[in-house]
């Protein structure tokens, strides 16, 4: 099945809800739709649905929507909003088996074959042990899984969810997609939801679709779709993002702007760091009014990357090799342009060595060496001993050791 | 199967046939109660129970000619016509409680019984019942209730749809103004006035064969429609967005079941009256009693406002014999402490 | 799709309007064909218009009105009535007899069991009751008389249908001669006229059309009320006050509770020449508002306190009959 979306646009009266959507989506396939607030989703997903009726094209397999009637159109696609309140003590059985209404004609009864389908759709979302109990009494997960089983029990060969884990907890809203996702590998249903959390989307989603203003900003695989850069256009806030750890797709990690003002004439400190000890320190001393920049580091690390996001001048070095000449001369640069020189704990290894032996350089140069030692150095040495050494070296040139970040800023700002 | 779904139908039917066996029991119980006996509340009580008997096997000859003209002319019809009315208006009390998800919601919402009421004080007031027949009257008020009901919708409508919101304020608007021009006429109609108040009181005096008759294939016909449209009213009361997504085409089930809705209830205002309370109370209590699936709440409450009305127009008859209170009163005074109850039972089991 | 199916749809629903028209007009129709059929008896015309057949003698009389009553007993049909409407209280007889309801809605088990041959009814029962009545097979004869010589002439008939001519006769003659010796002096064109407001309930009063308009003005006064809309209206207070009236009557009877110093505490009625004189009277409800013999007592009533000059003269002939 192919739900072809061309040139959507809808309005209210005389506000511009959507405008001009176009996409595809094919059998088996999980979209989802982000955006800010306001930017149309929900509209979308009403107009895909057909519950409104917008300008443009809606086409399921070549067939325009506008010409099913009501009845055609619930049986190929299901639909789950936010919420439900059922002012009425229906009981959750009666609730699922609504779902077979466009499948049952105005003079007949429900069938045998309408039975199993109820009951297969509350197999699927094991809702079976509830089927006796009146609807308002159950949970919020207890309540939305009850829907999507309605919306199962249609039959439907497209499911669309308008932010279907909003007033859930986190194992409810694993459950309920983990669910959906299933459904759509086994059934070939093609899932449309709406997510608010960017990372349940990136998780879930085999491609997104980035609304704003009712326009598709950005569409695609989450990789292209979920870059800091998108989501600093979209929604105003910085983000750092990484790899999901076990599931390698993009995780967001956002926060709020650090101060980054060009204005500022407080002195200039250079981080040395790595394997993300740098961050919060970058973060720190912006915040704190004074100028960073850092190096050498490996561009896959995400201290660098935090580096770009807080546009502090860096110097990047190719992954996996040692230190060049050029780039530690770049960071040796930098380095005396600093007037303070602060080294997080990071790992150290043969590859980045160098970087404490520009230290050694800014000392020479009388420039403050602030080395930051949470933890006991032997745990992040790699050189094979070298660290113990480069350090005694470094504190008889008058390295000063500190035990946290926020010591470390008091030197600075002493 | 491990879900047992053929369970719910088998309850529904066994209260509906204790409904009925309610109903029937009904029927031949208040028939041996009346002004003339044999259980009334003074004088004179002369009909013995023996006769009553008789003149329902068809024995009639052995008693005077009035005592059957009272069991089966008078009392019989009026029955029969409290059953209907009581019927249809509990029904369409369930219709627009659900169109309109509003439980404050009856079958005269929509400016129905203003429109009846102008009809009736047009038909009373202008004596056109001297000259079409004394059935000017009910036919009048059944043309104020549909051109109201009508006019209602097509106000409220815009852009070919029409929100339920919308409709129930257009209707309590309209309803208020025809009701204000009814008062109108009321204050300027002098001896007529008093007819014109008494029709609006409501009550089944006029009951006779012939009213039945046009009742009983008016309200069936309407009522057997409706149920049809149970499973859409299930879906309706989710929502509109909910009901539409589950494939019903809301704006035209929305068209029949008011204009059905209105047939039944127009009916029974034609030949009665205002008669409030029953249209109101017997939804609420009958989905206390058996859940809020239409297919079970439609005909068992028609089965209940039947078996309401005709016990209340008995005591409306006869409490205060000769004189007759009307049941308007009686249904208030009956059907609120009972509703009440329920609703304290109710909440008692939910904790 | 859409136009197509809306023709159709609003094409069936004037069909179902049409055929629940007829259904009416035909149902409607029949009813009034059987009405038509009576048994033995002979043809009277009642106050409707409408010929109706009575019993030659009828045994069994039901009365669905206080005035109607009043007249039956008054003709000396008294003995065969066997119910009467809850209001009738006049003569005292006629309060031991089985009550049938109120004349709005008579209970028609009651009617029915008392096996009537014999319904007297007024215009304050409606049509349809009546009809209903006839489709029992119960003979119904309506006195709804519009003036005081309605009043007369409908004594007359219930004479004529109650065998009773001579009674009849008698009354109506006597009744007749009290008139006259009133009218014969007031309506003298000379005489002065003094302005009368008369009351039944606060501030509601009788206008053209009603017997109290008539019997203010066939008692030689001017009813301050005579130009309103309606038989019985509400005027207002200031209404009244421009009109300055010099004689107050107010009715008393069982839904009355005005009181002279209600009538005198309201507001601008202080000035009035009826207050000053101190000419506010009362006059029982039922004489004046019945269309029943009493009526003429009301007159005298009435014309004793507007002219009192004139009454003291005949004072010999009141004749307090029953």
């Amino acid at each position: 099945m192919l739900l072809k979306i061309a040139d959507l646009s809808f309005s209210y009266q005389s506000s511009k809800i959507l405008d001009g959507v176009t996409f595809e989506v094919k059998s088996g396939e999980f979209l989802g739709v982000m955006g800010p607030n306001g930017s149309g989703k929900t509209t979308l997903l009403r107009c895909i649905s057909y519950v409104l009726s917008p300008r443009g094209t809606v086409l399921i397999d070549g067939r325009d929507i506008e010409e099913l009637s009501k009845k055609e159109i619930a049986k190929k696609i299901g639909f789950v909003p936010q919420t439900s309140n059922i002012d009425f003590e229906f009981m959750v059985s009666e609730l699922v088996l609504m779902g077979r209404t466009p499948h049952m004609g105005r003079f007949k009864s429900e069938s045998t074959y309408d039975f199993e389908i109820v009951e297969k759709a509350m197999k699927l979302t094991n809702i079976q042990h509830l089927s006796e109990r009146a609807f308002d009494e159950l949970s919020g997960g207890e309540k939305q899984r009850v829907i999507i089983a309605r919306a199962l029990a249609q039959e439907p060969k497209i499911l669309l969810l308008d932010e279907p884990t909003v007033h859930l907890d986190i194992r409810c809203q694993l459950e309920i997609l983990n669910l959906v996702k299933n459904l759509c590998e086994q059934e070939r249903i093609i899932v449309i939801s709406v997510f608010h959390d960017l990372n349940l989307a990136s998780q879930y989603s085999d491609k997104l679709i980035l609304l704003n203003r009712g326009r598709i900003f950005s569409e695609g695989f989450p990789d292209k779709v979920l870059t800091s850069e998108n989501i600093r256009r979209i929604y105003q806030i910085e983000a750092i993002i990484k790899r999901h750890p076990i599931t390698n797709v993009p995780y967001v990690i956002p926060f709020l702007y650090a101060k980054n003002d060009k204005k500022m004439k407080g002195p200039t400190v250079h981080v040395i760091c790595g394997g993300g000890s740098g961050t919060p320190a970058m973060k720190l001393l912006l915040d704190n009014g004074l100028k960073v920049t850092c190096g050498v580091l490996d561009v896959l690390d995400s201290d660098f990357e935090a580096a770009r996001n807080f546009k502090i001048p860096v110097v990047g070095e190719i992954p996996f090799s040692q230190i060049t000449n050029e780039s530690n001369k770049a960071n040796i640069d930098l380095i005396k342009k600093a007037d303070f020189v602060i080294i997080t704990d990071f790992p150290v290894g043969p590859g980045n060595l160098k970087n404490i032996e520009a230290a050694e350089v800014a000392l020479d140069f009388k420039i403050p060496v602030i080395i930051i030692e949470s933890s006991p150095v032997y745990q992040r040495d790699f050189t094979q001993k070298n660290l113990e050494e480069y350090f005694k070296r470094l504190k008889e040139k008058g390295a000063i050791f500190v035990e946290n970040l926020e010591s470390a800023l008091k030197e600075v700002l002493i | 199967m491990t879900i047992d779904f053929e369970k719910k139908y088998v309850r529904w039917n066994l209260i509906l046939i204790g409904l009925l066996i309610v109903l029937f029991f009904t029927i031949v119980v208040t028939i041996t109660i009346g002004s003339a006996g044999p259980i009334g509340s003074g004088n004179p009580e002369i009909i013995p129970m023996q006769a009553v008997w008789d003149i329902l096997i068809g024995k009639s000859h052995l008693w005077p000619d009035p005592y059957k003209t009272i069991i089966m002319d008078i009392r019989l019809p009026r029955i029969l016509l409290a059953a209907l009315v009581g019927c249809a208006l509990a029904v369409s009390g369930v219709v627009m409680q659900g169109i309109f998800r509003n439980p404050m919601a009856d079958p005269f919402i929509v400016g129905l019984s203003s429109g009846a009421a102008l009809g009736a004080s047009t038909s009373i007031l202008s004596g056109l019942s001297i000259s079409i027949g004394i059935y000017s009257t009910p036919f009048l008020a059944f043309v104020g209730a549909g051109l109201t009901v009508f006019g209602v919708y097509f106000i409220a409508r815009s852009r070919g749809k029409v929100r339920v919101n919308t409709l129930l304020l257009t209707g309590i608007a309209i309803g208020s103004f025809l009701t204000a021009v009814t008062s109108f006429f009321m204050y300027m109609a002098n001896e007529q006035f008093r007819f014109l108040f008494f029709w609006l009181l409501g009550g089944l005096y006029k009951a006779s064969w012939n009213t039945v008759a046009i009742a009983f294939s008016l309200i069936l016909l309407g009522v057997i429609i409706i149920q049809f449209f149970a499973r859409d009213l299930n879906a309706m009361v989710l929502g509109e967005e909910p009901a539409m997504h589950l494939g019903i085409d809301t704006g035209s089930v929305k068209k029949i079941l008011l204009i059905f809705s209105s047939l039944v209830a127009g009916t029974a205002v034609a030949f009665t009256g205002i008669i409030g309370f029953v249209g109101l109370i017997t939804p609420h209590i009958m989905r206390i009693l058996v859940g809020p699936n239409h297919r079970i709440l439609l005909p068992a409450s028609a089965l209940a406002g039947a078996i309401f009305l005709i016990w209340s127009d008995t005591i409306a008859r006869t409490i205060l014999s000769p004189t007759e209170i009307p049941v308007g009163i009686i249904t208030a005074f009956c059907g609120a402490p009972f509703f009440v109850y329920l609703l304290q039972k109710s909440k008692k089991g939910k904790r | 799709m859409n136009k197509r199916k809306r023709i159709t749809r609003l094409a069936a629903i004037a069909m179902a309007c049409i055929l629940i028209l007829a259904a009416f007009i035909v149902i409607s129709y029949i009813t009034q064909l059987k009405e038509s059929e009576r048994q033995t008896g002979f043809a009277v015309i009642d106050d409707y218009g409408r010929a109706v057949t009575v019993p030659k003698n009828p045994q069994r009389i039901i009365s669905l009105a206080p005035g109607c009553t009043e007249i039956i007993f008054a003709v000396g049909l008294g003995t065969r009535v066997v119910g009467v409407d809850d209001y009738s209280n006049y003569p005292e007889a006629a309060k031991n007899i089985t009550e049938i309801g109120s004349y709005l809605n008579p209970n028609l088990e009651v009617i029915v069991s008392l096996e009537p041959d014999l319904i007297l009814a007024s215009d304050m029962t409606s049509k349809e009751y009546i009809t209903s009545l006839k489709e029992k097979n119960l003979t119904v004869f309506v006195l709804a008389p519009k003036a005081i010589e309605g009043i007369i002439r409908d004594v007359r008939l219930v004479g004529i249908i109650g065998n009773k001519t001579k009674e009849a006769d008698n009354l109506t003659n006597s009744l007749e001669q009290r008139i006259n010796a009133i009218t014969s002096k007031t309506s003298n064109s000379s005489l002065y006229r003094p302005k009368v407001y008369v009351e039944y309930y606060p501030y509601w009063t009788y206008g053209p059309g009603s017997f109290g308009n008539d019997l203010i003005s066939m008692a030689g006064g001017k009813n301050i009320a005579a130009t309103t809309a309606t038989a019985y209206s509400e005027i207002t207070n200031e209404f009244v006050v421009r009109s300055d009236p010099e004689i107050i009557v107010f009715t008393v009877g069982l839904h009355s509770s005005t009181t002279i110093k209600d009538i005198i505490s309201r507001i601008g009625w202080d000035k009035f020449d009826a207050v000053k004189n101190n000419k506010i009277y009362t006059i029982d409800d039922d004489i004046i508002s019945r269309p029943g013999p009493r009526i003429v007592d009301a007159l005298e009533h009435l014309t004793r306190l507007i002219h009192p000059e004139l009454f003291s003269l005949e004072r010999e002939k009141y004749d307090n009959r029953f």
